[in-house]
């Protein structure tokens, strides 16, 4: 008796024994299809060419980013945004990024509206989209002068101190508040002689713009001059710097609020923050992510930064110097026993006070001429001592994330010792370091990203094992590094946990983390794995084969050209990776549908990609300085890639002839916008023979047309006839632009008919116009040089046409041995069982273990389906697919066998399917084995 | 609504009995066509010369040559066979007698012209028993069925000319496509499209073909008189149309389909399929047998003791019997 057997879609299933450990439907080929619905297949949709060409013909787009609903595009040096519209054109910043190494993307996230990037200089921040590029975080204020001014009277009463820090912030577009690190403290004593005001001078550092504010701080006033006046400081001023400050780096303020009209008091209070929890900036990060409100940095370095301390001014001599290097642009500080002269390099050095004062003193003058000369634009120097700290205490900091290390020397052994450490004459001994650390993690403040204390950081396991990346889930931060997952949970207020989570598993593809369903969907060493907070587990059992050969060390560039994204409406990760051991650029895509627990495969070559804020796909194209966008209408026509525009020069028949036929291939489909066409030109002709008012009724039986190329010259003739009619207006002819363009005969058309309409001699004041277009659709069949047969023929205009290129998709079942491989059977008939299908034709072919080549059954059906099969006329094509099935036979050479191995093929453009399976009738055989 | 019966509407029956996917290539229609061949060869015919209504019969006549007594059974002949033979001499048809070879000895040398009345059979020759030169052997035999092909492969005529230039004339076709197959030098069969898918003349040789014009030429005496637009000219041994009865091409279909069945394994469907085939079988012989029934044949037994006078002295057997 007959028996059935039914293979629906499972995905692809490479890896097991496909002869008795696969599950019924299973695939050892899924080309070009998801598997998006339980057992059934669909092609994958297309990838259209997006925006205009970018850079020059060798650049590739590198990464994209979403920000504010649009586009980001980043390639060489360049990031670029998209229009407001979408389809570009791309604008870009004016400020260019580059990723923090080669082979490395740059990575965004978004916190309280702002964007923020990795790159090679630091932590980008964009607020709004059309905005500018800034490093993210506060300023730092620099140093600040006090001094009694007695020749004003005011809050300062004699015999007292007062203390004062500098504050610099600024609101950005988002309306958050960000603000830097207060400046050193800074006393001011009123020994006696009456009230005073005070006068400050404050140093601008580089970065403040006109939209800054500066805030200044101050102490209650200590109560006697001998009284340090402490640390807890109020708002007493606020104001933003002009532009001659700004040039001049310096602002003046006298502080004359009384000590009543103190305000709101400063974060770093210590009965606020504290000081240590300044707002540094975020430090240079490989990875960031968002986790409870905070951003991490993970894989840091800092600025380069030196502790240096005064110890005596003893050996300081006006011929002492000290000189500041970062290899680049050395500059020399001289000390002077008189005076001070900062923006020349000239260091005050105190002798007359005692020695704790001389240190003080000269410190701050070392700190001021290091900020304020003009030869220094590296590196900013702050003083660090405090009431409670011996004065003299240095710290030194490179301006920038992306500066150069810098090294201090010294004029002579007497004045390098007065310093601790001991500053050498020569040499770079002492040297600034900027912590690279990479199992090192930076996190902000609670939804304050850009302000990142010093202390907020932690080490995750060994130092010899860098962090490759952070990835965020709703309730932990995962830190994949070369020793293992690790996992923070917590937050800023309450502090943060770190704990290893799984040493056995390693991430060996950066780029590869993606998340979905709360859920981390990456590449380690143990294959395509979901990490959650319940475990790591791995995926991609049944398509080991194919995943572990391409992460041997053969395959040189797997790591930095392997990358993932996850389709959340879709329920798809998608992993593009190397095929071969020369491949530099991803060429594949795994595609995994993390709802049907399904594999399939793209073989399509990209460079970056992920999903946009309108649920597309967008890829970064390899073989084109291009970005591609995912076709999305919900259409046939989201069955078809690129789309190329070129003339079409003259047609016969079905066979055309067009300019270029680069990157066209069979099964491609030709089209064409028709604007004009002979109803539209005849219904006119047809409704003057019928109009009482126009003397000529033979407008029709003279000027009809029955081709589109005649309508140019029937227009013409139509426009003549009417200035001849008698008719109120003789300017038909000349009003028209005489275009041969299609368009421009439409519009041509429309001018004669908007001039009939309100032609008073006309009894009718209706005559259509041509408003609406349609398009002309067919597959190519065969190309030779430039001469391309379709399927259909219609009435071409020659004019351009554009072409899609089809999406070719495979699906090969793993053999099919109806539950025994060990028995000959003979297989009879199949039948392809689709939920719907739009299509015309299809192959399916079969081999078997007899004989291992394929042979194939080519189906050639009238679908009902969507396009191109009725008449071309005014009406819109279309309709639905279908459910149906196509019956055939087995090929007779392949149906006696162990097991069958089906493979589907569809290679034509607009055109889809959702495919079942197949169902196979067999025969189990005793004597007969072979034909 | 016309009648056809080409080999596109038998295979279009053919699919429709055994469901024959429309898109398959396990069974081409070559692979069908060679089917339905053998199944005249080996069932049709058979069933069909079992009624001995004369179907197939044709007569050839060939002149005795002077020394040679070995005449071939026509190639065309079913089963090498004949269904008779005759020497024509003087305007009269002599029945033929065959012999037994081991009886030769007894007939040889009589020198009567009378024993070219007596032959036996030597492979697939006649072996006439002391020719002379005088008259023709006539053979009556089955002529074979033409093989069923292609329908580009054969020709359907549009015009005939009868005239041409006073030896050779030519017939029109009017395919789309000129067949390729039909060159100068080969042969053809003029074959009538209709029933009864008759042979009207065989194995004529093509003088010339103009694929522009979509002629053949050929000669004019070779030109069947009763060929008419409408018949087909194919190779020799060709034909587009089964040349059985054509009420017997369901039954013909019916059987390839059962072949279909079986080779695909179908053995339900075989066996619902061959149930129909029987049915079609018991209900042949009501159409093919007794073909006047007006005027049922009489059995004249020539070869009785008693029968020599009926047919004027003519003594079938020849004077030794």
């Amino acid at each position: 008796m007959s028996q059935s057997i039914i293979l629906k879609c499972k995905g692809l299933h490479t890896n097991p024994n496909n002869l008795g450990s696969v599950p019924d439907g299973s695939l050892s080929e899924a080309e070009n299809i998801y598997i998006d619905r339980p057992d059934i297949a669909q092609p994958r949709t297309g990838f259209a060419l997006y925006a205009e060409e970018f850079g020059n013909n060798t650049d590739r787009s590198k990464q994209l980013l979403v920000y504010q609903e649009r586009l980001l595009r980043h390639y060489g040096g360049t990031l670029s945004y998209d229009s407001p519209t979408g389809q570009g054109p791309f604008t870009n910043y004016a400020t260019g990024v580059s990723e923090v190494e080669t082979g490395t993307k740059i990575k965004g996230q978004e916190l309280n509206g702002n964007f923020y990037l990795t790159s090679s200089s630091g932590i980008l921040k964009l607020d709004k989209i059309d905005g500018e590029i800034k490093y993210a975080g506060g300023v730092k204020a620099l140093d600040l002068e006090v001094e009694l001014n007695t020749g004003i009277s005011g809050f300062m009463e004699s015999d007292n101190q007062a203390g004062y820090r500098i504050l610099w912030g600024y609101k950005d577009e988002n309306n958050n508040l960000i603000l830097g690190t207060p400046s050193e403290r800074s006393v001011v004593t009123n020994g006696g002689g009456g009230s005073a005001v005070v006068n400050l001078t404050i140093t601008i550092p580089n970065g403040v713009t006109t939209d800054y504010f500066y805030q200044v701080y101050r102490t209650r006033l200590s109560g006697a001059s001998g009284v340090d006046p402490g640390d807890e400081m109020a708002l007493v001023y606020e104001a933003n710097p002009t532009s001659g400050n700004i040039t001049s780096k310096e602002v003046t303020v006298t502080d004359i609020t009384p000590e009543s009209f103190r305000g709101a008091e400063l974060y770093t209070n210590a009965n606020q923050q504290g000081i240590l929890q300044s707002n540094e900036v975020p430090p240079f990060a490989k990875d960031i992510a968002v986790y409870n409100s905070s951003l991490f940095f993970a894989n840091t370095k800092t600025k380069f930064r030196l502790n240096l301390s005064l110890l005596s001014t003893n050996d300081l001599t006006n011929s002492s110097t000290l000189t500041i290097t970062d290899g680049n642009a050395p500059f020399t500080l001289t000390f002077n026993n008189a005076t001070e002269n900062a923006t020349s390099g000239q260091i005050f050095y105190a002798t007359s006070g005692t020695p704790s004062q001389n240190v003080d003193e000269t410190a701050r003058s070392i700190v001021r001429t290091i900020n304020r000369y003009t030869n220094n634009n590296t590196i900013y120097a702050y003083y660090l001592s405090g009431p409670d700290d011996v004065p003299g205490q240095i710290f030194l900091e490179s301006r920038t994330l992306g500066a150069l290390e810098f090294s201090i020397t010294c004029d002579t052994t007497a004045t390098g010792e007065e310093f601790s450490p001991v500053v050498p004459i020569t040499g770079t001994t002492l040297n600034a370091d900027n912590e690279i650390i990479g199992n090192r993690v930076y996190y902000s403040k609670f939804q304050q990203p850009e302000a990142v204390p010093l202390v907020n950081t932690f080490d995750v396991g060994s130092r010899n094992s860098v962090i490759l990346r952070i990835v965020a889930l709703r309730d932990t931060l995962f830190i994949f590094k070369e020793d293992g997952i690790y996992q923070v949970i917590g937050d800023a207020n309450n502090g943060f946990q770190v704990s290893l989570f799984d040493n056995s598993t390693i991430l060996i593809a950066p780029e590869s983390p993606a998340v979905g369903d709360n859920q981390i969907w990456a590449f380690t060493d143990r294959g395509i794995a979901k990490i959650s907070d319940t475990g790591v587990e791995v995926r991609s059992n049944p398509i080991e084969n194919i995943v572990e050969p391409i992460t041997s060390a053969g395959y040189t560039n797997f790591s930095t050209a392997t990358f993932g994204f996850y389709y959340t409406v879709n329920n798809r990760y998608y992993l593009f990776t190397v095929t071969n051991p020369t491949d530099t650029v991803a060429t594949k895509a795994l595609v995994y549908n993390t709802h049907t627990d399904s594999w399939t495969t793209l073989p399509i070559s990209k460079t970056c990609g992920l999903v946009g804020d309108d649920d597309r796909v967008y890829l970064g194209a390899a073989d084109v300085n291009y970005i591609e966008q995912e076709r999305k209408t919900f259409t046939y026509r989201d069955y078809a890639d690129r789309s190329y525009l070129t003339n079409l020069g003259e047609f016969e028949e079905n066979t055309l002839t067009i300019n270029s036929v680069a990157n066209l291939a069979v099964g491609d489909v030709v089209a064409q916008s028709v604007y004009i066409t002979p109803y539209k030109f005849n219904r006119i002709l047809a409704k003057l023979d019928e109009d009482a008012g126009v003397v000529s009724s033979n407008y029709l039986s003279t000027l009809q047309v029955d081709r589109k190329s005649q309508i140019r010259a029937k227009l013409d003739a139509l426009a003549n006839k009417l200035d001849a009619d008698g008719l109120s207006f003789t300017n038909y002819y000349s009003s028209m632009s005489l275009s041969s363009t299609p368009t421009g005969m439409e519009s041509d058309l429309n001018i004669v008919v908007g001039i009939l309409n309100t032609d008073t001699v006309v009894n009718e004041s209706d005559y259509p116009t041509s408003t609406s277009t349609s398009i002309l659709e067919t597959v190519v069949t065969s190309i030779l040089e430039n001469k391309v047969t379709v399927e259909l023929n219609f009435d071409w205009d020659l004019a351009p046409i554009t072409y899609h290129n089809k999406i070719s998709s495979k699906i090969v079942w793993s053999p099919a041995h109806a539950g025994d491989p060990s028995i000959f059977k003979q297989f009879r008939e199949t039948n392809l069982l689709f939920s719907s299908i739009a299509s015309n034709v299809i192959d399916l072919s079969f081999r078997s273990d007899i004989q291992r080549g394929y042979e194939k059954v080519m189906f050639q059906s009238e679908s009902t389906g969507a396009w191109g099969k009725l008449p071309w006329g005014e009406e819109p094509w279309g309709g639905t697919s279908e459910p149906r099935g196509f019956r055939t036979y087995i090929p007779g050479q392949k149906q006696r066998c162990r097991f069958l191995e089906p493979k589907f093929e569809h290679n034509r453009a607009y055109e889809n399917y959702l495919l079942v399976g197949l169902s196979l009738t067999f025969t189990a055989m005793i004597e007969r084995i072979g034909r | 609504m016309a009648f056809t019966y080409t080999v596109t509407d038998l295979i279009a029956s053919i699919k429709v009995r055994c469901l024959v996917p429309i898109s398959q290539i396990t069974f081409t229609t070559d692979d069908i066509l060679r089917f339905a061949n053998e199944e005249i060869e080996l069932k049709m015919v058979p069933n069909i010369l079992r009624v001995k209504e004369e179907f197939y019969v044709r007569n050839k006549s060939v002149t005795i040559e002077s020394g040679v007594t070995e005449y071939e059974i026509p190639y065309r002949a079913i089963g090498s066979k004949l269904r008779n033979l005759f020497f024509k001499s003087g305007g009269n048809m002599f029945p033929a007698t065959r012999l037994e070879p081991e009886l030769v000895p007894y007939y040889e040398g009589s020198g009567n012209g009378a024993n070219n009345t007596a032959f036996y059979l030597r492979g697939n020759d006649i072996v006439l028993i002391n020719g002379t030169s005088a008259g023709q052997v006539v053979f009556s035999y089955y002529l074979k069925p033409n093989k069923m092909v292609q329908t580009t492969r054969v020709g359907i005529i549009s015009s005939i000319d009868r005239v041409g230039d006073g030896t050779i004339g030519s017939v029109t076709v009017s395919n789309t496509t000129f067949p390729t197959n039909f060159t100068a030098d080969s042969e053809v069969d003029f074959l009538q499209a209709k029933p009864n898918f008759g042979t009207y003349n065989f194995d004529v040789a093509i003088t010339s073909v103009n694929p522009t014009t979509k002629q053949i030429f050929v000669l004019l005496s070779d030109i069947p008189t009763k060929l008419k637009v409408g018949d087909h000219i194919a190779n020799a041994g060709e034909c587009i149309t089964p040349q059985v009865p054509s009420e017997l091409q369901s039954m013909l279909a019916q059987t390839v389909a059962c072949r279909l069945l079986e080779a695909m394994g179908d053995k339900d469907n075989l066996i619902m399929a061959e149930k129909k085939l029987a049915e079609m079988e018991r209900n042949l012989f009501a159409v093919i047998d007794s073909r006047t029934e007006g005027t049922p044949q009489k059995i004249n037994n020539i070869r009785g003791l008693l029968s020599s006078s009926k047919i004027g002295g003519r003594r079938y057997g020849g004077n030794k019997s």
